[in-house]
Parts: structure tokens; sequence; C-alpha cells
């Protein structure tokens, strides 16, 4: 209804066409129940987005109770956009200053060419990036460490006005009333809960609309898009799945990827399958060392042990030689380099998914990006 | 009935309990397994039948790392909390377990190998306990009152943990990740051929504990008068602080860090058998925290397919209104 009035009062031509902008967008209906029209995506669950002549809106949804949790508008233009103000948070992308607080959103930010826009890293030895590694070592980066440990002056005396966070803090309002009272805006990035790893990537666009290169991130994500659908066409369809081992134990149970996750779709393409693959949810399912024991009988595979020797391998857990896979089969991990791995494998899932192929069928041929046997 | 004879009757009841969960434990499990492999697996080695691996690979040697591990952190705690006439004293409170742990994790993070991966673990993990209670053993030398000795203990365990905190900051993640995974405390590592290892460290330290009974009854009448008695003071905090060494360090190494069990069996047996007596203390704790460690990894297996409580968690769980409970019971809060 407010939307209306104002709509009705101001005719300038500038504003009114993006009051009809503004129309079309929330749909002239009251914000609060607005469930987004016309703001979509093509793979994400939990990041929608709208392109309009003078910005993008975004609309970023909590996973657990499927609302928006942030409505945004990036836009270089603030001053003109003035009457979103009022459902959405408007956001000058002219020079962000953002904190990340995982590997993932560093990736991102690499894969769009956005480094001057790094102010802090969760850590430096998580970096793998060698530009940034040197503005690390350099001190030029902060370090955001642990989450309950947010050096907040720091964050201040270098100016951050973004703070990507995991989403956790939600339920933390004293620390988002500290941001705000700051003036840094928290975003919370869900890219982890989403269940197809092209929709873990689209959270490309969020930064792309937050450093203003939305329609490099386009690109970029179309050109990702493309390739991992060119790899999974590569793999013949109908073929019975094959049993394989994924993840370790950590303490006494095992964690293996729930059938909603990224990671079983990724292992579901190449017709991989787990023990945990036909249980909901996108997080990981514990299992004992005898339901592990005894499914290994039937595999010849190990994915993702977390280590990248055997030797390792036993010096965690001493009795995986009791394994099959192990005792007679192939074990592929990116342990190797696992902060290459978990800054890039958001934004080039296609090449993840390559390597999945090379070590399901052998090709294509050539060196896999991220995995490497384990010997 | 006397409460010679109750201890008596506590005591095989205890025992009794220990038989019964451990058969009880080794038919339990995802894979189903009838008695008769049970037993064909306690008296026989076919690797062929898969009950037979199931049992002697997993179940056997958790079990019975959880009744060692349960009697040794028992033991150790009862020496603690008669060393410093404290109950609030354990090896996890002195600091003894964050030494096998600091050495444990520089191990990781550097990546230095001296006798192989496993071999390295294992011995670090006992260093690191008896560098702590030599240090402390120093300290008990230097330091008047017991009381002292606890404080400095408690500093001692807090500085060592923050090293910890410190290394694990400054390591690569590949190293950081291998001691996350050995830090959440685990009874499954150990194998079978590795048992009679650990069985022989615990022995060792269980018949120092008893060599030093006499010792430990006076120490209850305080230290001037258990010096009276003829108890050689810096002997007896000796073999008090090497025999927890010896018993935390080992567990530590084999299976991470335990928490709560050496606090909280002590006080349980001293409650369940109303005597000062260590002979019979020391066997209670023996068979108490063999019974407790097994009946929680029992209610661990037993769960597991509704939901996945790690270890420590659940000891915590179970420990820490214990200890509260013990607080407000023994009146240690003003009215």
């Amino acid at each position: 209804m407010y939307n209306r009035s104002i709509f009705q009062m101001r005719r300038s031509s500038t504003k009114l066409f993006f009051c009809s902008f503004l129309f079309l967008l929330i749909g002239c209906q009251d914000v609060a129940k607005t469930k987004m029209p016309k703001a979509h995506s093509r793979y994400s669950h939990w990041l929608k987005y709208q392109k309009s002549e003078y910005g993008i809106a975004v609309f970023i949804l909590d996973p657990d109770h499927h609302q928006p949790t942030k409505k945004l508008f990036f836009t270089q233009q603030p001053d003109r956009c003035k009457e979103l103000s009022y459902s959405f948070q408007i956001i000058d992308t002219r020079n962000p200053k953002i904190a990340t607080t995982s590997a993932t959103q560093v990736g991102m930010l690499v894969a769009l060419n956005a480094r001057d826009h790094v102010y802090a890293v969760a850590g430096g030895k998580f970096l793998y990036d060698p530009q940034l590694k040197r503005r690390f070592n350099q001190g030029k980066l902060l370090e955001t460490g642990h989450s309950n440990e947010i050096p907040f002056e720091s964050l201040v005396k270098k100016k951050v006005g973004f703070w990507i966070s995991d989403g956790m803090e939600a339920m933390d309002a004293s620390r988002l009333n500290r941001f705000t009272s700051l003036g840094m805006l928290s975003i919370p990035d869900y890219d982890w809960r989403e269940t197809h790893p092209l929709g873990k990537a689209e959270w490309l666009l969020l930064f792309g609309a937050l450093t203003n290169q939305f329609e490099s991130a386009e690109i970029l994500f179309n050109g990702i898009c493309n390739r991992y659908k060119e790899y999974a066409e590569k793999m013949p369809k109908g073929n019975a799945c094959q049993r394989i081992l994924v993840g370790n134990f950590a303490g006494d149970f095992w964690y293996s990827p729930l059938g909603d996750s990224f990671q079983a779709k990724l292992l579901s393409e190449v017709d991989f399958c787990t023990f945990s693959m036909n249980t909901k949810g996108t997080g990981s399912l514990a299992a004992d060392a005898e339901t592990i024991f005894n499914e290994a009988e039937v595999c010849q595979l190990w994915i993702n042990p977390g280590f990248d020797s055997k030797k390792r391998i036993l010096a965690s857990f001493p009795k995986a030689n009791l394994l099959k896979p192990f005792r007679e089969g192939k074990i592929y991990c990116y342990a190797h380099n696992l902060n290459k791995y978990w800054e890039q494998s958001a934004t080039k899932p296609d090449l993840v998914l390559k390597d999945l192929l090379q070590i399901k069928r052998g090709f294509p041929k050539g060196k896999m990006y991220f995995y490497k046997e384990v010997k | 009935m006397s409460t010679k004879n109750k201890n008596l009757l506590l005591l095989i009841g205890a025992l009794a309990a220990i038989l019964l969960l451990f058969g009880l434990y080794l038919k339990t499990g995802t894979i189903h397994t009838p008695w008769s492999s049970v037993l064909g697996a306690l008296f026989s080695n076919d690797v062929t039948n898969e009950n037979h691996v199931v049992i002697q690979s997993f179940r056997l040697p958790r079990i019975l790392m959880a009744f060692l591990a349960g009697s040794a952190l028992s033991v150790a705690g009862m020496f603690m909390q008669n060393l410093f006439s404290n109950p609030l004293a354990g090896p996890d409170v002195l600091g003894i377990t964050s030494g096998s742990s600091l050495l444990v994790a520089l191990w990781m993070m550097t990546g230095f190998t001296l006798f192989g991966a496993y071999s390295d673990l294992i011995v670090l993990g006992i260093v690191g306990a008896l560098m702590m209670g030599v240090l402390m053993l120093v300290l008990a030398l230097k330091l008047r009152g017991n009381v002292h000795l606890l404080l400095t203990g408690l500093m001692l365990g807090s500085f060592v943990s923050a090293l910890i905190s410190v290394v694990e900051a400054s390591a690569g993640a590949k190293e950081m990740q291998q001691f996350v995974f050995w830090n959440f405390g685990s009874l499954q590592r150990v194998t079978l051929q590795q048992i009679p290892y650990v069985f022989t460290c615990v022995l060792v330290g269980i018949l120092l504990a008893y060599s030093q009974v006499r010792s430990m009854n006076a120490m209850v009448l305080g230290a001037t008068s258990a010096k009276a008695l003829g108890v050689s003071l810096k002997s007896f905090r000796v073999l008090s602080i090497l025999t927890t060494g010896i018993l935390t360090g080992t567990i530590t190494a084999f299976t991470g860090p335990i928490a709560f069990v050496g606090l909280a069996i002590p006080n349980v047996a001293k409650m369940l058998c109303k005597t000062q007596n260590h002979r019979v203390l020391l066997l209670a704790n023996v068979l108490l925290g063999a019974l407790f460690l097994g009946l929680c990894d029992f209610a661990i297996v037993c769960l597991q397919p509704l939901i996945a409580i790690p270890l420590n968690a659940l000891i915590s769980l179970i420990g820490v209104p214990f200890i509260v409970w013990m607080i407000f019971k023994n009146r240690y809060v003003t009215s």
C-alpha cells in the first residue's frame, strides 16, 4: 500500500521509471508479504536476483525458514535509488571494502579479479591465491580468525564496509547490531547450504553485484554452467551407480555427504553413490566403524579421505587397512593442496566434475586439476 | 552388613557388570552377530569370517580400550586427589593430558618423524604427559602447600592449552586437520595388536599405585601426619606423578584427550565405598572406571542409529552435572 502511495505522489520521469521497476520488482504489494516475484536464479535455492537499469536487486533467503533474510539493492547511484530504501537495503558499490570469512568467498572474489576489494580473510594460512598471499604477508590484509573473535576495531580502521558471513550470526542479534553501529553490513553467504554445485557457484553473482561486476560474473557463471554440462553429458546415461567410500573418521564417526548436498550431486553426475546418498539433507551422515567396514566390502574406490598419503590416513585411522579400497582399490583426494580446493572448487565445479569423470572413466586424459591418487 | 562386606559385594557386582557389558558389547553393533560368532571370534581368528573380523578388529579392541582407559584415568585421578588432598583434582585438571596434547600437536604440525607415524604419536603422548608430570614434580618439591601446587597445575594446564592453540593457529591447514581429528578423542583407533602394550603400561601404573597404598592411606590424615607416620613425602610425590604420567600419557596417546573420568570416578568410588582404605579404593577405581567408560561407549553404540554422540561430549554430559552435584552435596558453597 505504501508503495502505491509513493508511486502516485512522485511523477518525475526518472523516478517514475524507477518506481515502475519497483512496482514490477516487488509486485506492488506489501513488501513484507512479497515472495520475490521476478527475482530469479538458475540453480541457487538461497540467492535470487534481478537486474535493473540502476543496479541489481538481490534477495538472500534463510535456508531454515525459506524467507528472505536480506533484500539488497546494489548500485553505483545510491542517491537516485532512495525510494527503494523502504524495501531494500541500498548498497553503494563504489569501491566496496570486503571482509571474507571463508576460502570459498575469497575464491569468488579472485575469480572475478576483485582482489583489491578484499580487506580481510579468515586466515592467512588458508589462502591459495599467490597475490592475496603476498598481500597478507605484507600485512595488507586483516585476519578475521575465529568467528567469535571478530577484530571490530581493525575492521573499522580499515573502513571495511561489508562482512560476508556464513549466516550463522543471524542468531546473534547483538553481533548484528554491532556491525550496524559501526557502519558495516553483514551479508550472509549460504553457498554451503546449496544442493547443486552450480547453485553454489551461482553465489558468484552476489560478489559480482557487490563489486560492480555483475555482467562479468554472469559471463563467468554461464561459462561454468556450460562446461559443467559438457562434462556431465560425457557420462553415458542409464548405468548402475558404483558404490564408493567418501569421507573419513573424525573421532568415532565417519562423515559422508547426505543425499541433497552439492557433493552428493557431483558424485551422482558420474554415477558414484555412497551409503549416505539416499538420505535427505545437505550436511553429513555420521556412521560407525562397522557400517563403514561393511560398506567398504563392496567398494573399490575411496574418495576424499582428507589426507594426501596412506601413511597419514593410517596415522589418523589405524584400521584403514581393513577397508577394501585401502588394500586393493584406489584412493583419490585433493588433500595435497587443500587451500586450492577450498578456494577454487566452488567457482570451478566443472573442474571438480572433470576430475571425478577422469577417476571414474579415465578420460579426459591429462593431469587432474584438484585430485590426485593417494599412495 | 559391615562396610567391608558391602565393599566386597560392590566390587564383585562391578566385576560382574563389566563381564556382562563385555559380552553385550561384543554382541551389539550395526552388523548382526550371533552369540556363536562372538564366542568363536574370542577363541579363533578366521579372517574370512566377517563376524570374526568385526569383533576382533572393531568391537574387542574398542571395549578393551574403554576398560583400560577408564581404569587408568580413574586411578590417575585418585592419585591426584590424594596427593593434593582435593576432590576436584585430576590428570586433565592439572595439565597432564594437555602435556600429551602439546607434544602430539607439535609433532603433527612440524611433520617430524622419529620411529614412524603411529609409534611417534604414542611415544610423544607418553613423553608429553611425563614432561608435565616432571614439571609438576619439580614444582611440588619447591612449593609447600598442596593448594599452591593444585593452583600452579591448573595454571600450567591453561598455559599449555594456550600453547596448543598458538601452535594450531600457526600450523598449515593439512597439519591442523590431522591434529583436529586426533583431538576429537576416540576409543576405536587402537588395534588388537596394540592392546597388550596399553595393558602393560596400565598394569605398571596400577602396580605402582598399589605400592603406594600405605602412603595414600597416611596422606588422608594430611602431609604432616603422613610424615610422622614414616611416609617419605618426596618419594611419594615422585611416584604419584610418575604413575599419573604413565597412566594418562598412555591413554591420551592412544585415544586422544578424554575428560572428566579422572575427576568423577574417584569421587564416585569414595562415595560408594565409604572408606579411606586406598587398597579398596584402588580396586574400586579400576573396576568403576572401566565400567563407566565401557557403559558410555556402549551407550554411544546403542544410540548411534538415532544420534552420533562423540565420546567426550557424552562423558561431559554425564560428568558436569555430577561434579556440580558433588560440589553442592559437599557444601562447597556458602549458605
